[in-house]
C-alpha cells in the first residue's frame, strides 16, 4: 500500500503539473490576441491608452520620425513612441484596420481607405536613383527620364549602353508594397512596371545590399544617401538637376514626394500631441533641416493632390 | 491494474478508494492534455484548409499551379515560379547534401571507433541545433558572394548572373539538412542486427564488404527516410532561404538568378495581406499546397519506414 500512495502523490504531482501546462497553453490567447494583432511590443494596457504612440509604415519616412521621437520622448518623460518600418501600404493596411495609432505613408492613400483616413503631411521627401559605385558607372553622372525607365524595365540591361563601361546591371528593386517603390514607378516608369528582379523589402537593408552588389542600381529616398552610393541626376533639356532641397521646392527635380502621417477618426490624446509636434514651427524649423534629406512642407513651392 | 486489485475490493483496505479517485483525475488530466494538443491541430488544419480553399475558388487551381505570373498588387495570382523554386531548391539540397550526410553515416558506423562516432554525432546534433536565421545570415555574407563568382566563371564576366538564386539557397539547404539526415541514418544503420555484421565477419567479409553488401542493403529503407525528410525540412525552410534566394517573382534564367519559393513569398506578402482579400485568400492556399507536399512526403516516409519496420 505504500507503494501506491507514493504512486498517488506523484501522480498528483503530475496531474497538477498537466493542469498547470494545460492552463498555460489555454490561457495566453485571450490577452495576446490584441498584442500580436498590433504586432508591436507588449505595452501595459494604462500606457497604451494615454501615452503610448505605435505607428507603422514608410522606412523612407523612418529617420524623421525617429528624429522627432527622441526629442519628443527627452521633453516628455512619460510618452512612449514606438516606430516600425515595413512599407508604406504595410502603415496605410495597419492604421485602417486600428492596429496602430499612426501609418507612415510616401504616397497618398488609396481610394478605399481614403475617406476614413486624415492625412497629416510631415514633410517633403525627394527620391533617386542609386546604384553601386564602381569604374562602370564613374562617367555618368547623370541620367534621363527614359534611360531610367529603360533600366528599371529591364530593356537595358548593360552600363556600356548608358555611357558607361561594359559591366552588367543588377536591378534591386523595393517589395511590392513600399512607397518608394510606387511614387519612383509612378514619376518615372508611369506605374508600377519594374522588370521582377531582386527584392529587399526594407530602404536600411537596400543600402547595404547596393554597396556590396557589382553593378546594382536601386531607388531609395534622399534620406538614405550615401557616401558609398553612386546617386544619380537628373537630365533633362535644360541640363542636369542635382536631385536636392533647392531642386526639389521649385518644381524643377520631379522625383519627390509628401511624407504622409495617417490617422484613424479623431486621434487619441497621445497621437495628437505628437502630431502637433512634428507640425509644429519649432520641430519644422529647427528639427527637421537637420535630418538628412527632408523638406518642410511650406517651402514648396510647388505642390501635388496626387501621386 | 482494475483486474489485479478486483479481489481485494470489498476487502476494506481504509484507502482503497482514494487513490483510485486520484487514478481518474490524473487520468482526466492527460485525456484532457491530449484532446487540447489534437483540438489545436485540427483547428490549424481547419482554419488553413477553410482559407486556402476559398482561394482556391476565387483565383482557379490551375491559375495557381501552372500560372506564371505573381503580382497579388495587380491580381495576378500565378504560383509557378514558385512551386518550381521551392521544388528546385529542395532537390538541389538533397543532390548535395545527402550524399555526404549518408555516406558519413555509413562511414561512422562501419569504420569509426566508437570515440570518433560519438564526437561526431555530438557535433552534428548542436550543428542540426543552429536556428535557420543564423544559417541565413552566415550564407549571405558568405556564400553568396563565392556562388557570385561560380556564376560568373561559369557565364562570363558581363553575364546577367549573380550570388543569390537556386544555387546559393540549394547550397545553403544542403548544409542545413545534412546533420538531420547524418543523424537519421546513423539511427538507420545502427539499427543492422549485430548478429548480421558477425556473421559476415565470421565468412571472411571484410569490412568494406560488410558495410555495402550487408548493413546498407539492411538499412536502405531508414535511409531514405531520412533523406526524405531532409526533403521535407528543406522544402518548408523560410528564413534562410529568404536571405538568399533574392524574392524576385519569376523562374529563373538561371541556376544564379534571383527567383523565389513558396515559404519566402509568403513571407513577403504577409505584411500588406489584410484578411478577407483575395491576396490573403491565395497566399493561404499557397500554404496548403506546401502542407500537401509535405504531408505527401512524410506519408511516403511513413510507408517506408514501416516496411523497414517488419
Amino acid at each position: 500500500m505504500t507503494i501506491d500512495w507514493t504512486f498517488a502523490i506523484r501522480a498528483t504531482g503530475v496531474a497538477a503539473a498537466f493542469a498547470l501546462c494545460a492552463c498555460d497553453k489555454s490561457a495566453p490567447p485571450a490577452p495576446e490576441a490584441p498584442a500580436s494583432a498590433s504586432a508591436a511590443v507588449a505595452t501595459p494596457p494604462a500606457a497604451a491608452k494615454n501615452t503610448a504612440v505605435q505607428i507603422s509604415g514608410s522606412s523612407a519616412l523612418q529617420p524623421l520620425v525617429n528624429a522627432a521621437k527622441e526629442k519628443y520622448e527627452a521633453a516628455h518623460k512619460e510618452a512612449s513612441i514606438e516606430v516600425s518600418a515595413g512599407g508604406s501600404k504595410k502603415g496605410i493596411a495597419d492604421v485602417a484596420a486600428g492596429a496602430v495609432q499612426i501609418g507612415d505613408s510616401d504616397i497618398f492613400a488609396p481610394a478605399d481607405v481614403a475617406g476614413q483616413l486624415t492625412d497629416h503631411k510631415v514633410a517633403v521627401v525627394g527620391f533617386a536613383a542609386m546604384a553601386n559605385k564602381g569604374p562602370f558607372n564613374e562617367k555618368i553622372p547623370a541620367l534621363t527620364m527614359a534611360d531610367l525607365a529603360k533600366i528599371f524595365q529591364g530593356t537595358v540591361t548593360n552600363w556600356k549602353d548608358v555611357g558607361g563601361q561594359s559591366q552588367p546591371i543588377v536591378v534591386i528593386n523595393r517589395a511590392p508594397g513600399s512607397g518608394t517603390r510606387a511614387v519612383f514607378g509612378n514619376i518615372v516608369l508611369g506605374g508600377d512596371k519594374f522588370v521582377e528582379s531582386q527584392t529587399e523589402d526594407n530602404s536600411g537593408a537596400l543600402v547595404a545590399k547596393l554597396k556590396q552588389s557589382k553593378g546594382a542600381i536601386s531607388y531609395l529616398a534622399l534620406s538614405f544617401v550615401d557616401p558609398e552610393l553612386k546617386v544619380f541626376s537628373l537630365k533633362g533639356d535644360a541640363g542636369a538637376v542635382e536631385p536636392g532641397a533647392a531642386s526639389i521646392t521649385t518644381g524643377s527635380y520631379p522625383i519627390w514626394s509628401y511624407e504622409h502621417m495617417f490617422t484613424k477618426g479623431a486621434p487619441n490624446e497621445a497621437t495628437k500631441a505628437f502630431l502637433d509636434y512634428m507640425t509644429s514651427a519649432d520641430f519644422q524649423e529647427q528639427v527637421l533641416p537637420t535630418v538628412k534629406g527632408f523638406i518642410p512642407v511650406t517651402q514648396m513651392k510647388t505642390s501635388r493632390d496626387k501621386d | 491494474m482494475a483486474v489485479a486489485d478486483a479481489p481485494a475490493t470489498e476487502g476494506g483496505h481504509p484507502y482503497r478508494v482514494k487513490p483510485r479517485v486520484l487514478e481518474s483525475v490524473v487520468r482526466g488530466a492527460l485525456v484532457g492534455c491530449a484532446a487540447f494538443v489534437v483540438a489545436t491541430t485540427i483547428a490549424m488544419l481547419a482554419f488553413l484548409a477553410q482559407t486556402g480553399i476559398k482561394g482556391i475558388a476565387e483565383v482557379g487551381l490551375g491559375q495557381i499551379l501552372t500560372g506564371t505570373v505573381w503580382k497579388p498588387e495587380a491580381d495576378s495570382f500565378g504560383g509557378f515560379a514558385l512551386i518550381a523554386g521551392t521544388f528546385a531548391t529542395a532537390v538541389g539540397a538533397i543532390l548535395i547534401g545527402a550524399a555526404p550526410a549518408v555516406l558519413s553515416a555509413v562511414y561512422l558506423t562501419e569504420f569509426a571507433s566508437a570515440a570518433v562516432g560519438r564526437t561526431f554525432r555530438r557535433v552534428m546534433e548542436i550543428a542540426s541545433a543552429v536556428p535557420s536565421v543564423v544559417y541565413g545570415w552566415l550564407a549571405l555574407v558568405y556564400l553568396t558572394p563565392l556562388t557570385d563568382a561560380l556564376g560568373h566563371g561559369i557565364y562570363g564576366a558581363d553575364a546577367p548572373v549573380s550570388g543569390v538564386g537556386i544555387a546559393a539557397s540549394a547550397i545553403l539547404l544542403a548544409i542545413m539538412i545534412a546533420p538531420t539526415v547524418l543523424l537519421l541514418s546513423l539511427d538507420a544503420l545502427s539499427r543492422v542486427p549485430r548478429a548480421l555484421r558477425e556473421a559476415s565477419a565470421a565468412l571472411g567479409a571484410s569490412p568494406w564488404q560488410t558495410a555495402f553488401n550487408v548493413s546498407v542493403p539492411y538499412g536502405w529503407r531508414g535511409v531514405l527516410v531520412a533523406v526524405f525528410y531532409g526533403f521535407a525540412r528543406a522544402a518548408g525552410e523560410t528564413m534562410a532561404v529568404q536571405m538568399v534566394i533574392g524574392g524576385a517573382r519569376r523562374l529563373p534564367a538561371n541556376l544564379f538568378s534571383p527567383t523565389t519559393t513558396i515559404s519566402a513569398q509568403i513571407v513577403m506578402d504577409m505584411q500588406e495581406a489584410r484578411p478577407g482579400t483575395v491576396q490573403n485568400d491565395v497566399l493561404f492556399s499557397m500554404a496548403l499546397v506546401l502542407l500537401v507536399v509535405s504531408v505527401i512526403v512524410v506519408l511516403i516516409t511513413r510507408t517506408l519506414a514501416r516496411r523497414q519496420g517488419r
